[in-house]
């Protein structure tokens, strides 16, 4: 599976990597972006079945490129992994497409539980 | 005083949940066991501070301060990354995603209509309150023989006396 990870912080997309991991998702293709312009353009040109993304980045938010997406026909799974999780905030992320909300801080289980049943459609 | 959603904010109130916030990260992320209570930094030349500002329906700031070596230790620990030639540069990275995640999750006791802004890492002598009615500060440990991390929430901006911008900001 491609996958784009999305955050501003270069450790933290690193910390996403590591979770997939230990969460038992070995064999991706891994791509990174700094943030959601970075991103668009990436996913426009390589069209990530997954994307992870950070929410509070500079340029563009993970909401704007969540909805930039939206409006561009993008079929790429998106998931927000990100410190805010307000029942606001949840609320605009299912309504703007989003499958799934990771709170930082997060373990390797946190991703189980969102995209088990992700990979596992995916495998079969 | 102001509403957070169903209970009167105060920033006295938000010690018990900071402490509570700080643990998680601890445990979750860096998978040690911390424990975190009522403590005052002494800050220094060597010290790095990490600060997110709050705006909207109530104004204030995170700060997250350590020494330059224990930004690196739990670096090295967030990451699992040894390699000392970026290890620098990923303690700032680090220290701000530290103070991004626990201001992210206060966001919740805060009163609605709080945003919470990018952090900012800075290195230096800072002092970031002295009016201990205004703030309520925590600090903790990886273990007993390193140095303490200190988390600290402040009403109304903090750092605007401290001259921010003499410091080398990352």
């Amino acid at each position: 599976m491609n996958v784009l990870i999305v955050d501003d912080s270069r450790a933290m997309r690193m910390i996403v990597r590591r979770a997939l991991r230990q969460a038992g998702y070995q064999n991706l293709d891994v791509q990174e972006a700094s943030d959601g312009a970075e991103a668009l353009q990436i996913a426009s040109s390589s069209s990530p079945e997954l994307i992870l993304s950070d929410w509070n980045m500079p340029v563009m938010s993970g909401l704007q490129l969540l909805q930039n997406l939206k409006d561009l026909g993008s079929q790429s799974k998106f998931g927000f992994v990100t410190s805010e999780s307000t029942p606001e905030m949840k609320a605009k992320a299912i309504q703007a497409g989003a499958l799934f909300l990771i709170t930082k801080p997060f373990s390797a289980e946190s991703f189980q539980e969102s995209l088990g049943a992700l990979f596992h459609a995916h495998k079969t | 005083m102001l509403n957070a959603g169903s209970h009167t904010f105060t920033i006295a109130s938000c010690s018990d949940e900071l402490i509570r916030i700080v643990e998680g990260v601890f445990h979750t992320m860096l998978e040690t066991p911390a424990e975190a209570r009522a403590g005052c930094l002494a800050t220094g030349p060597d010290t790095i501070t990490a600060v997110v500002r709050f705006a909207g329906a109530w104004q204030g700031a995170l700060v997250v301060q350590c020494s330059s070596d224990q930004a690196k230790r739990i670096a090295r620990l967030f990451t699992g990354d040894e390699g000392s030639d970026e290890l620098e540069a990923q303690s700032l990275d680090v220290l701000g995603e530290m103070a991004n995640i626990v201001a992210g999750n206060l966001k919740v006791v805060l009163p609605k209509g709080t945003e919470a802004s990018l952090p900012k890492v800075a290195s230096g002598h800072q002092v970031p309150c002295q009016n201990h009615a205004s703030c309520v500060e925590i600090q903790t440990q990886i273990s007993a023989d390193n140095d303490p991390l200190s988390f600290l929430l402040a009403e109304g901006q903090p750092l605007e006396a401290m001259q921010l911008e003499r410091y080398s900001q990352v």
